[in-house]
């Protein structure tokens, strides 16, 4: 009679430790956070422990300390209110910022890390209505990335008023590092989605490449235009409903452009780059926004490396530049 | 049907009928759709062991006191009315289907299972008794709802079925000891 | 008529094997969840794309539940079955197992990743 109960605990406390059993490794897993202000998916598979994932989005929450603009005491947030004093950054952060200098040459301007008075009008000031126009001028004047002088880890912007923001770069290069930093430690695939910036590393678990969908513009969640197949790179899209309101019939999106200050007029709805560069993808699709698609297809041509564009335009045509494949 | 074996027949439903109530206001913390403690069960399984004698494979002393046996018809009238009853008080009129079907599995089990265990093995039959109700209680649920995948839930509710069982199956054990020794 | 020991050693074997299966099916990443009505089915999330988290709400006769979905896992948010298991088995995110609720005759089944399946979603 004692042998029965004790085998009945033995048995009970047996089942209990089994269900916090961790997981076995070599299945595909995924997780998903909400940060960034967006949903974070992080999938991999491979020999590795799931306190991996863990590290992953710990690691994620280290870039969000540094690039948020909102965050009190981030890089960022210290050179905006650093009143044209120079201040020191982390050297990730300066790798960013180089980075999206960069890209300010190479569209002559169209793609400006320092819009960030000019983002912040039309987010928070235009809660219910359009900006006045004394009040995008005003900020229109601070958008000036030559402004933004950088030595090192130390960065200085010349001008006290304008602000720095990095989201137009910042989920890519994010993105990027992940991936690399989840290769390092022994995964043989791994999948970054931070809100529709994706980084792939090796393929799916089945050995195929990740299948990644493209969503329609102004569709519903599950309405997508094709899917691309990818590993090893990365891919990013930029639409005009993702923020958007209307007032008086007019549309009125999120992507900007620095030298009206108002939302880019362009016949290209929604672009979607595929990469190998970290932030190329993001920049890219952000700048093929506001630009027309004749002036995409010249800009693709100077573009170091190969990339894969495609583009949904006003009039619904959908059109594939570079190296890309759309599947079913 | 003599007086005595109505007014043991109607005790031993009370005191299922009650023994049901009580369990039904203590929530398991489980969330698995089917796992209780069945204590009822002990009711069962008393009432099946109650003066049984004729148990061809068992080559042990059979009965632990001399006592009128219940029939098989008997007890499964027990079970039925405590089921029924048990539905209806509890104000649950689908738990009844679900009571039914696991109810029926688990009594013919345990049945057939009384011909080849001793008094002293009553937790056995209850093991048995416990998975094959929870079986019953599945397969009821799958064709109520259509949807096979609640199969998946096999695994957990067999081993939730042996250990409740094993309970019920040795509280309906010593309870016989304790008759028999105190006649 | 078989000993104790041998009771012991078929139930403990059938309970590791039901655990071990257990855990197994636990396991399973799931990327689709399907909806069944009645053994009918109503709807299919698919999970991995989902942009923002929404809830859908089945009625009929008199009976109501509401399905909450966010990327990647999906619960029961409200039934109006008496014993509400379905709600109090929270997020399900892997495994086969289902959500159920058997009075409102409601499942909400997983399904893993197959060949055709997508892993994220842009623009």
């Amino acid at each position: 009679m004692r042998k029965i109960a004790l085998f009945l605990i033995v048995i009970i406390l047996l089942t209990v430790l089994g269900g916090c059993a961790d997981g076995q490794s070599g299945e595909q897993i995924s997780e998903t956070r909400l940060l960034l202000d967006t949903y974070c998916t992080i999938t991999i598979h491979g020999d590795v422990s799931k306190e991996l994932i863990n590290e992953a989005f710990e690691l994620l929450a280290e870039y969000e300390a540094l690039f948020s603009k909102t965050i009190e005491g981030s890089d960022v947030w210290r050179i905006n209110h650093a009143r044209g004093e120079p201040v020191r950054v982390d050297i990730r952060t300066a790798a960013v910022i180089l980075a999206g200098l960069a890209f300010g040459e190479f569209s002559d301007g169209m793609f400006d890390i320092t819009i960030g008075r000019l983002s912040h009008l039309w987010n928070f000031g235009a809660e219910a209505g359009v900006p006045s126009e004394a009040e995008i001028e005003e900020a229109r004047l601070t958008v000036n990335f030559r402004n933004v002088l950088i030595d090192g880890t130390t960065v200085q912007l010349t001008d006290p008023n304008a602000w720095i923001d990095l989201g137009a770069i910042a989920k890519g290069y994010i993105a990027s590092r992940i991936a690399i930093f989840l290769e390092e430690n022994g995964v043989n695939g791994a999948l970054v989605d931070l809100g529709g910036d994706v980084a792939a590393y090796g393929n799916r678990r089945d050995g195929n490449p990740w299948r990644i969908a493209i969503r329609k513009p102004f569709g519903k969640i599950d309405d997508y235009l094709g899917v691309v197949e990818i590993s090893n790179t990365t891919i990013a899209s930029s639409g005009i409903y993702e923020r958007h309101f209307e007032k008086d019939g007019v549309l009125y999106h999120h992507i900007l452009d620095p030298f009206t200050g108002m939302p880019a007029k362009s016949d290209v709805t929604s672009a979607t780059v595929i990469a190998d560069g970290a932030m190329t993808g993001e920049a890219l699709s952000t700048l093929f926004l506001l630009m027309d698609r004749n002036s995409v297809k010249q800009l693709i041509d100077r573009t170091y490396g190969d990339i894969g564009v495609v583009l949904v335009l006003e009039n619904g045509e959908i059109e594939l530049l570079g190296d890309v494949r759309l599947i079913n | 049907m003599t007086a005595k074996k109505l007014s043991l027949m109607a005790v031993l439903t009370a005191s299922a009928l009650i023994i049901f109530f009580i369990e039904a206001q203590i929530p398991l913390p489980i969330p698995v759709p089917g796992v209780k403690l069945g204590l009822a069960n002990a009711v069962t399984l008393l009432a099946l062991f109650w003066g049984q004698k004729n148990r061809p494979f068992v080559h042990e002393q059979q009965s632990s006191f001399s006592a009128q046996s219940l029939t098989i018809v008997n007890i499964f009238t027990i079970l039925l009315c405590r089921i029924i009853l048990g539905a209806i008080f509890t104000g649950r009129p689908i738990a009844f289907v679900f009571s039914l079907a696991g109810g029926l599995l688990g009594f013919t089990a345990q049945a057939v299972m009384r011909r080849y265990v001793t008094d002293k093995q009553i937790w056995v039959c209850g093991a048995v008794g416990g998975v094959f109700h929870n079986v019953g209680q599945i397969l009821a649920a799958i064709l109520i709802t259509g949807t096979p995948s609640i199969a998946a839930y096999l695994p957990v509710l067999i081993i939730a079925g042996i250990i409740t069982g094993i309970i019920s199956g040795l509280i309906a054990q010593l309870t016989l000891a304790r008759i028999a020794k105190n006649r | 008529m078989k000993s104790n020991a041998f009771w012991l050693i078929l139930f403990s074997a059938l309970i590791i094997i039901s655990a071990v299966t257990a855990l197994l099916l636990r396991q399973v990443p799931m990327s689709r969840a399907s909806i069944y009505l009645n053994g009918i089915l109503t709807e299919t999330v698919n999970l991995t794309i989902v942009e923002e988290h929404y809830t859908v709400t089945i009625d009929t006769d008199g009976r109501t539940n509401v399905i909450e979905v966010e990327r990647g896992r999906i619960r029961m948010m409200e039934a109006s079955c008496p014993d509400k298991t379905c709600v109090r088995q929270g997020w399900a995110s892997n495994g086969l197992t289902p959500i159920v609720c058997l009075p409102n005759r409601l499942v909400i089944t997983l399904e893993s990743s197959n060949d055709s399946d997508i892993d994220a979603a842009v623009g």
